[in-house]
């Protein structure tokens, strides 16, 4: 899951970006609202953080111009508290609002239910071939026992449980789940794959060769 | 609704309506009054010159015709009284009715009156009534009143006038049949007027009882004529012209009062719907207006100020309301910031390194609050008038001194040429550590703005009467020409992120201004965008008679300010 965070704070934009990282997304950064919007376009993000006051291009007309061609979720994370700044917010095309200060474990919960809904899932647990995944505490058990899995292990059958039955490339997958400042070497997926395998049963990721990956349904 | 505006009005008008109502239908009233006694009285004059024209025109008499004439009529009135009662008269009617008057005529006897009538109205006193009558003929048909005296033949007999004439003795000579007692009994009728024997009333005219008038005039050879008419009738159709007009005021009033109150509703009705618009209109809906337009002229004036005190209203809420939503955004950023920092650290156990940079970053993130808490602490006292400086006698120079002085090192390190001009000793009367916040502020905001390389100059001088002026000028990047008119306000960074990422808050510039108004000074600045900014601080020299006096030199570069970038001299 690759998250892109805009804020002009650049103290916030730090911890944030680390908290996020450690919470095994792919993130990217952004600290003025050009400099968003160029990312946002590039990129099929999986949830978009946005600061409303930012210098150059404000969150508001970020969010305008992205509304044009994506509809990559998008929380806006801000110090404006007040009704009529929530209601131009979400009505500007946001998915979600949150106030400065704020929680890490409430922003968390709130991308992850923006991801789950950008992907038609309802519930915080996914049920697929004998795994049961939940993405609340961000783990996958079978038979009742906890597996194991790395953060980018688990981001990855995650990304492809939440579209279960669907064929994922390796570009996408790629994009989702590194983030732009990790030298992604074209082998570095095989091997988080091969190492799911060995922990979820070999058939659990089926290869499409030439295509992708895909966990049928 | 005592002090209701409409009421009192309406209370006035009343007032107003009640008076002229009063005063018309009294003037009318007292008028008719008037020309109704004037036509009685006009009518008993006529009969008693007639009366008294008859006893003139009588065949020169002495006295004693007078008296036997007194006598006959006086025998004729037992007389006729004594048969009356006793069965039907034997006499004639001639010589029977010899003292009666014509009124008499009317009764059951429908006679018609026996005076000539009123085209054969005799002229008296020159032509004997009836020549060759007799005596008691003659005195009969003198004392016969002719019908054009009388009133309109129709009217009721008790209106009919009476009179009685006395001999200067006192002696009645005669009077009029209906003064007579009733024919069949002693008692008085109660419609008969008493009159007294006196002849002495005093000729004119004069009241009997309240409805009967009366006039007196002295005959020949000492005699009284007295003749009266009763003026009830006329009392009484006074009394229903009294009752027509108050009934007649009574429906001008309600009708007045109802058109009052509906007029007096016309004026407050639109005061009403100011004042209801005017209670609509709170902090939550200031942008409503006072609908103007249908107005009238008076009104207009009311609404158009409340519009405008609701315009100057609405733009401050809008300040104060952008103010605080300033003040929490730039307060709830380093929280939150210090907020994520802990709890990230909180998550999972951490290096010691980790843990030091967490709490490097919270000292960071509180730090910037504390400043920021404390501008706006100033601020807020400033705003209030409870800045409290410690005013003193002070060398301005000294202050300007001390600051460049700390920031020296901060200019060399960010590669930035420092030079100094303060002259001589400058005294003002101030609050050295407010002023040296001012200076501090400038300076900062200085080096902020001006890249490496670049120059700043501080100079300050007593410019004579003016008072003292300190410029700090700098070679940075200026101020955007849309930016000019906002520097001062509070929150307003010209450039957001660089001002930021350098610690600005966004109020060095509103403290200032705060500050140097306190001190009753002036700020203003001259910039061009990319090549720099020049600020001046005036403030008055001690020992100036009126140190509230505005500093000529900075209001001209307050007001140039804002228009036109140009007098700016860029790279000091």
């Amino acid at each position: 899951m690759r998250i892109l965070v805009v804020e002009d704070e650049l103290e916030l934009l730090k911890i944030l970006a680390q908290a996020l990282r450690e919470e095994g997304y792919a993130v990217d950064t952004a600290a003025d609202g050009e400099e968003g919007i160029f990312r946002a376009e590039s990129w099929d993000y999986d949830a978009i953080v946005l600061d409303l006051m930012l210098p150059k291009l404000s969150g508001m007309q970020v969010l305008e111009r992205l509304r044009l061609e994506k509809k990559t979720p998008v929380l806006i994370l801000t110090a404006r508290d007040t009704v009529p700044d929530r209601v131009r917010g979400l009505d500007g095309g946001a998915d979600d609002y949150l106030v400065k200060p704020f929680e890490l474990s409430e922003l968390f919960a709130r991308l992850r239910a923006l991801i789950r809904r950008a992907n038609g899932q309802a519930v915080p647990t996914i049920e697929v071939g004998g795994v049961t995944i939940d993405t609340r505490a961000r783990r996958a058990t079978q038979g009742g026992e906890a597996v194991s899995l790395t953060a980018r292990e688990y981001a990855l059958v995650e990304m492809l449980a939440l579209r279960r039955g669907q064929v994922v490339s390796r570009t996408e997958m790629y994009e989702h789940l590194f983030d732009e400042n990790e030298d992604t070497m074209s082998n570095l997926l095989d091997v988080h794959v091969s190492n799911i395998r060995r922990k979820l049963g070999k058939d659990f990721i089926t290869t499409r060769r030439g295509h992708g990956y895909s966990i049928d349904d | 609704m005592i002090k209701s505006m409409r009421l009192r009005l309406q209370v006035w008008y009343a007032a107003v309506l009640l008076f002229v109502i009063t005063a018309f239908a009294g003037a009318l009233y007292v008028h008719t009054r008037l020309e109704r006694m004037r036509a009685t009285d006009a009518r008993l004059e006529a009969a008693a010159s007639y009366l008294q024209a008859t006893l003139r025109g009588l065949p020169p008499m002495d006295e004693r015709p007078f008296f036997s004439m007194q006598r006959a009529i006086r025998a004729r009135m037992s007389g006729e009284r004594g048969p009356r009662d006793h069965g039907p008269p034997e006499h004639g009617p001639p010589e029977r009715r010899l003292p009666e008057p014509g009124p008499r005529h009317h009764g059951p006897g429908g006679d018609h009156p026996a005076g000539p009538p009123p085209g054969d109205h005799p002229d008296f006193p020159d032509r004997p009534p009836h020549p060759g009558a007799g005596p008691a003929e003659r005195l009969r048909a003198a004392m016969t009143l002719p019908g054009s005296l009388l009133d309109a033949p129709d009217s009721p007999q008790q209106d009919w006038p009476y009179f009685k004439i006395w001999h200067a003795d006192g002696t009645v000579l005669a009077e009029s049949d209906n003064l007579a007692p009733p024919e069949d009994s002693d008692e008085r009728r109660p419609d008969v007027p008493q009159i007294g024997s006196p002849p002495g009333f005093p000729p004119g005219f004069r009241w009997r009882e309240p409805d009967r008038r009366e006039i007196v005039l002295s005959g020949p050879r000492g005699s009284t004529i007295l003749v009266g008419k009763p003026f009830g009738r006329e009392l009484a159709e006074l009394r229903r012209l009294a009752w027509r007009l108050f009934g007649g005021g009574m429906i001008v009033m309600v009708v007045g009062l109802a058109g009052g109150w509906l007029i007096s509703r016309s004026i407050t009705q639109p005061i009403q719907t100011i004042a209801t618009t005017a209670s609509e209109i709170s902090a939550r809906n200031l942008a409503r207006r006072i609908e103007t337009s249908g107005l009238d002229k008076e009104l207009i004036g009311l609404a158009t100020i409340l519009n405008e005190m609701f315009e100057r209203l609405e733009g401050s809420f809008e300040r104060q309301s952008r103010f605080t939503s300033d003040a929490s955004h730039e307060l709830r950023t380093p929280l939150a910031v210090l907020h994520a920092h802990a709890e990230l650290a909180l998550a999972r156990p951490r290096s010691a390194e980790e843990y030091r940079e967490t709490l490097a970053a919270c000292l960071k993130a509180a730090a910037r609050m504390g400043t920021l808490v404390d501008g706006l602490l100033m601020l807020a006292r400033a705003d209030a008038g409870r800045l409290d400086p410690h005013f003193r006698r002070l060398d301005w120079r000294e202050v300007v001194d001390d600051v460049v002085d700390q920031y020296r090192p901060q200019a060399a390190a960010a590669g930035i040429e420092l030079s100094t001009d303060l002259g001589e000793q400058v005294p003002v009367r101030g609050d050295a550590a407010l002023l040296a916040r001012v200076s501090s502020n400038l300076l900062g905001n200085a080096l902020r703005y001006t890249p490496r390389g670049g120059r700043i100059h501080i100079a300050l001088k007593a410019q004579g009467s003016d008072g003292a002026v300190l410029t700090v000028e700098d070679t940075g990047c200026g101020i955007a020409v849309e930016d000019q008119a906002h520097v001062f306000e509070r929150f307003f960074r010209a450039d957001k992120a660089r001002s930021r990422s350098q610690g600005g808050n966004g109020l060095g510039l509103a403290i200032c201004k705060s500050l140097v108004e306190a001190h009753h000074g002036r700020i203003g600045f001259t910039s061009i965008p990319e090549q720099g900014a020049r600020f001046e601080v005036c403030l008055p020299l001690d020992g100036e008679p009126n140190p509230t006096r505005p500093v000529p030199g900075a209001v001209a570069l307050l007001e140039s300010a804002h228009v036109e970038p140009t007098g700016g001299r860029a790279g000091g």
